[in-house]
């Protein structure tokens, strides 16, 4: 079968990239507006210096940093979930890789920046370059980062060539991008042999690079000595919670897309049954994570630690704390483990509670240890400026602006997985199916009774 | 090499914080407007921290301590930091570079005792402040961290006046500001190698402790307790 | 646009990755010097450049592995 026979069926998934509604302009105008403020906001505070954020001594670090992580751990959405999901052979992943996939190139950009906003000194960056340290985990940081971009860029990029040679072939425009970026794909079988090769290599490589990549930015803090912050189970509780929230952020984003693209048909309730059970078993995973993490800390009762665990508990911080247990733990168990509020508005209101709740819980773990030094100062004030927010709301609005422009050139949702699915899955599970089942063992023979069937 | 060393009395200290005071003036440490100082922006680098309190209002006896950079041997700041602008000389003290800190702040969330500081910005100074400025040491730009140095300009300065005097640099010859200025003389200073010397007796007397030396930071400023 | 002008941006494309790889390799071996110099934890830094260049040549390679092979097989085709 040629390329070309295959155009129509799929026509809605074409058509985000062709058809521009006039809301959506609006929402590009609003959104430019807000990110043009950001960066207003970044101008003002390279004058002025960081004085011009809430930061003070001794909360050295707050809301960039919190960020920081944050975005970061939206990014683990991506690439790692859709490895994981293809390299388990779920089928069901077909319709969501892409997404996610965008996801992570786009945060990461994002989450990226923002320790060089939270630099005292931007313009000095080269000396990392000179005179830079390797000892320091934020030279590990920067290295792992930018890796980590570089394999998921190239991650989406790679599934992504059949998909540029389809929007080659149907002409229209920017005929020459599709061109230069389809690389010559034709769908002959040995083109598609080699890209199932660099596909496979990929996310046996992604998977460890993701997790390298949140396990150092929990060692920017596991490796201080600072209480609350010098912990063994940083590594694991940081790519956990990236994973929780990657999920969520991934949720989110497919249902408004479903909405506003009509990909109904092809993001069915079932993947999302599907991602809220993985949501459910990941936030399990997370209770878990804090439990072991507070309990250790209460039962050693070490006098700093437990002045930072008080603070969170029943201090300053308790408003922000509870809340969090509420979002990460309370709300989504209950609506994902019920039946009848395991629905797509019941999903999205959980991922909503889940991202705005990982984001409290980056500045639940890094704000109170700073706040509360080992030394009996004074306990620390934070309370962020406008242009600290302003900023943030600039990155947000950043990454709203990137996934609009991104659907507008290429298609969400993978067009040649999902006609691969159509056409070869059905035969390939069933066989691997009977391969499960006991009494059939060698594959040729299963092979020949499903053609048998069909 | 000597390895420089502080011994603070807690027994003769007083509180009365001149050595704070020649400290900031001393190394032109900026000066915030009240605002940024209510927000926790004051600059410090030799400070006096309230340990405990005993007793009640209005009989209260605050326990004070004076603190400066405690210079480690094993400093948790230098080994986190991206750019080495911070760095261990061979004689013990912790050096600050001013113009090689990208401002990452990073020495400043590994420091135990939290002593650095970071400038938030750089405010216009009094005129008569800006007259005292101490030429010997360099005015730090916004968005650099800075700490105490054990006046390192001062080291320097009495080297090259030993050396112009063809002769070794004596025991007296190099002291910070705050030892100079601590009226009561509760600030010894000196070369904790020479086991002759003032501050390596006491830094080895039996009231002698360094803060939190149970991280192994192993701090070059170490305080005798105060005797009840 | 011609095929050959095609190519040829497509090449320059694909020689960003190379130029990235190629660019933190120079840049780690520029750190493990320094670090030399300095005396300041060789160990640590060559292990960790060792480790990090890997990562970054093989992400090159597969990305050309798969130009390479996408245009030689479009060849053949034709």
């Amino acid at each position: 079968m040629s390329y070309q026979d295959l155009h129509d069926e799929d026509e809605a998934l074409f058509r985000p990239i062709y058809e521009t509604s006039r809301s959506f302009y609006v929402v590009v105008i609003v959104l430019t507006a807000v990110f043009l403020f950001g960066v207003g906001c970044y101008i003002h505070q390279l004058f002025y210096g960081l004085g011009a954020t809430g930061m003070n001594e001794p909360v050295s670090w707050a809301f960039y940093i919190v960020d920081f992580v944050f975005f970061i751990g939206i990014s683990h959405a991506g690439t790692l979930i859709s490895a994981i999901l293809r390299l388990s052979k779920a089928e069901w992943r077909r319709p969501i890789t892409r997404m996610a996939e965008v996801i992570t190139g786009i945060v990461l950009a994002i989450g990226g920046l923002h320790p060089v906003i939270d630099l005292g000194r931007p313009d000095r960056i080269l000396h990392l370059f000179e005179r830079g340290r390797l000892q320091s985990p934020l030279l590990w940081d920067l290295t792992s980062v930018t890796a980590y971009f570089t394999a998921s860029t190239i991650y989406l990029y790679v599934p992504m060539i059949p998909d540029i040679a389809l929007l080659r072939d149907r002409g229209g425009k920017l005929q020459n991008l599709y061109r230069i970026l389809a690389w010559g794909y034709k769908g002959t079988p040995k083109q598609k042999h080699a890209l199932e090769r660099a596909i496979n290599i990929l996310m046996v490589m992604v998977i460890p690079i993701a997790v390298s990549v949140h396990t150092i930015i929990a060692w920017i803090f596991g490796m201080t000595l600072q209480p609350g912050w010098h912990s063994t189970i940083f590594g694991p509780y940081f790519v956990v919670g990236a994973i929780y929230s990657g999920i969520a952020a991934l949720v989110i984003v497919m249902i408004v897309f479903r909405k506003i693209f009509h990909f109904e048909d092809y993001l069915k309730e079932i993947h999302f049954k599907y991602l809220g059970t993985l949501l459910l078993v990941v936030s399990l995973l997370w209770t878990y994570f804090t439990f072991a993490e507070y309990l250790t800390t209460f039962y050693g009762h070490e006098p700093a630690e437990m002045r930072v665990f008080l603070y969170k508990f029943a201090g300053g911080y308790a408003p922000f704390f509870w809340l969090m247990v509420f979002c990460n733990f309370l709300l989504p168990v209950i609506i994902l483990s019920n039946k009848k509020t395991k629905t797509i508005p019941g999903i999205l209101v959980a991922s909503i509670g889940v991202v705005l709740g990982m984001w409290l819980e980056r500045l639940i773990i890094i704000i109170p240890t700073l706040a509360n030094p080992r030394l009996p100062y004074p306990t620390g004030i934070y309370i962020p400026s406008v242009t600290e927010i302003g900023i943030f709301a600039a990155g947000m609005s950043a990454f709203i602006l990137g996934f609009m422009g991104f659907s507008k050139l290429f298609p969400l949702i993978s067009i040649w997985e999902t006609k691969e699915g159509r056409q070869h899955s059905v035969h390939e599970v069933s066989v691997r199916l009977r391969e499960y089942l006991p009494g059939q063992r060698e594959e040729s023979g299963v092979e020949a009774s499903v053609k048998a069937e069909l | 090499m000597p390895k420089y060393g502080m011994v603070i009395d807690l027994n003769k200290c007083t509180s009365c914080q001149a050595c704070v005071t020649a400290c900031k003036v001393e190394n032109n440490v900026q000066i915030v407007s009240e605002d940024d100082a209510q927000n926790g922006r004051a600059m410090f680098w030799m400070k006096m921290l309230t340990m405990e309190f005993d007793g009640d209002y209005p009989n209260i006896k605050p326990k004070t301590l004076p603190r400066n950079c405690m210079q480690c041997d094993e400093p948790s700041c230098i080994k986190v930091c991206p750019v080495r602008a911070t760095y261990k000389r061979d004689d013990g003290i912790v050096a600050q570079i001013y113009p090689q800190c990208i401002g990452c702040r990073y020495c400043m969330a590994n420091c135990p005792y939290t002593v650095k500081v970071f400038n938030w910005d750089r405010e216009e100074q009094p005129k008569e402040i800006e007259k005292l400025y101490n030429p010997d040491v360099s005015v730090r730009p916004k968005g650099v961290v800075e700490k105490c140095t054990f006046c390192v300009h001062r080291l320097q300065i009495a080297s090259e006046k030993a050396k112009a005097e063809h002769r070794e640099l004596a025991p007296g010859d190099y002291v910070p500001a705050c030892v100079e200025v601590c009226p009561v003389g509760a600030i010894s200073f000196g070369d904790l190698d020479d086991r002759k010397s003032e501050v390596s007796k006491a830094s080895r007397d039996y009231r002698a402790f360094g803060l939190l030396e149970e991280l192994g930071t192993v701090p070059k400023v170490r305080y005798l307790n105060a005797i009840e | 646009m011609k095929d050959r002008t095609v190519y040829i941006i497509q090449l320059i494309t694909l020689s960003f990755n190379w130029i990235l790889a190629v660019s933190v390799t120079w840049w780690f071996i520029h750190l493990v010097t320094v670090a030399d110099e300095l005396n300041d934890t060789q160990t640590a830094s060559l292990s960790i450049s060792i480790v990090a260049i890997t990562v970054f040549w093989i992400l090159a390679g597969v990305l050309s592995y798969v130009f390479f092979s996408l245009h030689k097989h479009d060849e053949e085709a034709e």
